[in-house]
């Protein structure tokens, strides 16, 4: 990456637990925002009473079927990459890119997600393992929606297809590696980001290993008692700087660098001292070329007492405590979106930075005296030195990645 | 520079465990197993370089299916709240590249791509950039895949056959800076809108150049197979494989 390094962020699109597109959901931030509830009985049912954070019951507004080049969309279509979608055409009305154009390019799409490739249709399960012969369209259904191939699918358009699945990391890896296909003409546009359902194996999943919250999260904070789930999307636009001016378009912003490590520790839980996040974070930052430090850094703050002592820990390592970086975890109005929170996050990350301030952490009202990094906390709001940050995700498998990103 | 590739292997039905290895994997499934082993083998068989400096890129259509029902059934069975951690954790795709990180000691970047097409060459095409732009000096790039008995079953009653072709296996390959292997100049993968079923069946699946054999069965790792068979036998400059199917085509190059 580096000084050739040319991923420019033209539109962005989001919805998860705190509103519908960047307004609405910084606004839920700046607000403290916190609208959780346990899984509404639309979405599945379930005797557990962690609350989660829930998109609207149709994600994808009918207002938006002229961008679907079959015009509607099919029945089958499942929430996952009826989220995706919801948030791509977001982002494309965002970059100003209408529907002819995104099908005579040559379109990279690169999305990540946990739940959305899995076959979770329970009722089908059962009957299977029963010995009876259900309906076979929920298969017909699981192997139409992959959601990078989906997206094309839906929007007609043609290119190179990725989904990543590195856990909660896997949006964060999905900006990082469509910005690498900009930045080496592997595709003129990109479509990049994550999107996640809610899942009852997942709910239950967290459970089990007693890493969800039964009252909101609160990242950071010295009671922090685990993580909310919720549901989400969010996509960036990407393209070159040519590709830009020929268009005559603003931007927010671009992605610097990226940058991903393994910690080669443990299959669910971070190396205690960050040894992966400080890799990938040195990494993004070379690929960035970075001659200051960054103003912020969006944590993957999950409330959760490792990942919140692993990811300070590492901050500590890595930049001057004292200095004006403030950290800040964004889950606390969206919950945890699994393989969508590298990107909702990256999306927040890059709001602050366009508007030069930061709202501090809601859920964080006693920061961990612990921690040899300390976050901002709830109800504090602080101006910005610079217009660079950095967005990251752990996840299970020990992978850690993170995103430099810097506004215009 | 070039980016060559090293190895190339594909791990063979019945392999055995590396004895070092058996007690780390005492709790994990096939398709963990799969890629574990198949990733210690292709580094084995050369110098390794830092760790730091390899990283992991997989590639697989179905991931550890089997663990993800089996982790639905203790669900289903034992309640709400009870299912079991291990195959919750375990039944996340890409716990296969993070148990080889952990076993083999590699630190680098790890990832991995989930497609009913191409994953293998998907995740070639990744690794290859990773090492062609300066981020590691080697990449494991792995295919792994264990299906269910439930989609075996679905695949039989969907295309009225008494055996689904899928089988099990893994196949490794290691991408590295200038070594003695073949040059792999490129990795185009385009991917276009099918019918469902085609990923299933892949009945339409070609490939095409030098070396390349055919083989009787479709399924999601016989053009991987076939790939490897073809690296281990090319000793010409200029080689072009071409693959196409109903859901994209394929073009590799090697110098």
């Amino acid at each position: 990456m580096g000084d050739n390094f040319t991923a420019v962020i033209s539109g962005r699109g989001i919805l998860c637990g705190a509103g519908v597109g960047v307004e609405a959901v910084w606004q839920g931030l700046c607000r403290g925002r916190v609208d959780c509830a346990p899984v509404p009985e639309r979405l599945f049912a379930t005797g557990l009473k962690f609350p989660v954070f829930t998109c609207p019951r149709e994600p994808f507004p009918a207002a938006a079927d002229s961008w679907l080049v079959d015009g509607e969309l099919r029945p089958g279509t499942g929430r996952t990459l009826a989220l995706a979608l919801a948030a791509t055409v977001q982002a494309l009305d965002d970059a100003g890119i209408e529907a002819g154009e995104l099908r005579r390019a040559r379109l990279g799409i690169a999305i990540g997600t946990t739940v959305g490739c899995t076959f979770h249709d329970e009722d089908y399960f059962v009957a299977w393992r029963d010995g009876r012969e259900p309906d076979l369209d929920p298969v017909r259904n699981f192997l139409g929606n992959n959601v990078a191939q989906g997206l094309h699918r839906l929007l007609g358009t043609h290119g190179p297809a990725m989904v990543i699945t590195n856990a909660c990391a896997s949006s964060t890896d999905a900006i990082g590696l469509a910005a690498n296909w900009i930045a080496t003409g592997v595709c003129d546009l990109a479509v990049a980001g994550g999107s996640d359902e809610l899942s009852r194996v997942a709910l239950n999943g967290f459970a089990s290993l007693m890493l969800t919250s039964d009252a909101p999260c609160r990242p950071f904070d010295v009671d922090r008692q685990g993580l909310n789930l919720g549901e989400g999307a969010a996509v960036m636009v990407l393209e070159s700087a040519e590709r830009l001016k020929r268009r005559a378009k603003a931007a927010p912003g671009m992605v610097r660098g990226y940058g991903t490590a393994a910690d080669a520790w443990h299959p669910t839980a971070p190396h205690p001292e960050g040894r992966g996040l400080v890799n990938a974070i040195k990494g993004a930052i070379s690929a960035a070329g970075l001659d200051c430090v960054p103003a912020l850094i969006n944590g993957h703050g999950t409330g959760t007492r490792a990942n919140d002592q692993a990811e300070t820990h590492a901050l500590a390592q890595l930049f001057d405590p004292a200095a004006a970086i403030y950290l800040v975890s964004t889950k606390g109005i969206s919950g945890h979106t699994l393989g969508a929170a590298g990107g909702v996050e990256a999306i927040l990350t890059l709001e602050a930075l366009r508007r030069g301030e930061t709202p501090g952490t809601v859920g964080c009202h006693t920061p961990d005296p612990d921690f040899l990094f300390s976050p901002l906390p709830e109800g504090e709001k602080v101006g910005l030195a610079s217009r660079i940050g950095i967005s990251q995700s752990l996840a299970f498998g020990g992978t850690n990645s993170a995103l430099v990103l810097e506004a215009f | 520079m070039a980016v060559t590739i090293d190895q190339a292997l594909v791990l063979e039905s019945g392999f055995a465990e590396p004895e070092r290895l058996v007690r780390d994997l005492r709790r994990a499934d096939d398709f963990i197993r799969l890629a574990v082993c198949a990733a210690d083998r292709v580094l084995a068989a050369t110098e390794r370089a830092r760790p730091r400096r390899i990283g992991i890129f997989a590639g697989t259509a179905y991931g550890p299916l089997e663990t993800n029902f089996s982790s639905l059934a203790t669900l289903i069975d034992d309640g709400e709240g009870r299912i079991s951690p291990t195959l919750f954790s375990h039944s996340v795709y890409n716990v296969a590249a993070g148990y080889v990180a952990r076993l083999l000691g590699i630190m680098g970047p790890i990832l991995t791509v989930t497609t009913y097409s191409w994953p293998f060459l998907i995740a070639l095409r990744q690794g290859r950039q990773a090492v062609e732009a300066g981020m590691i000096d080697q990449a494991v790039v792995l295919a792994v895949e264990v299906y269910s008995d439930l989609l075996v079953d679905a695949y039989c009653r969907l295309f009225g056959v008494s055996l689904a072709p899928l089988v099990p296996g893994a196949a490794a390959w290691l991408l590295g800076r200038d070594g003695d292997g073949p040059r792999l100049l490129s990795v185009e993968v385009d991917e276009t809108p099918c019918l469902p079923a085609l990923c299933l069946t892949r009945e339409d699946e070609t490939w095409q150049g030098h070396g390349l054999a055919a083989v009787g069965e479709r399924h999601p790792l016989a053009h991987v197979e076939v790939l490897t068979r073809g690296v281990n036998d090319v000793f010409e400059t200029g080689v072009e494989w071409r693959l196409a199917a109903g859901f994209g085509r394929v073009c590799i190059a090697l110098g």
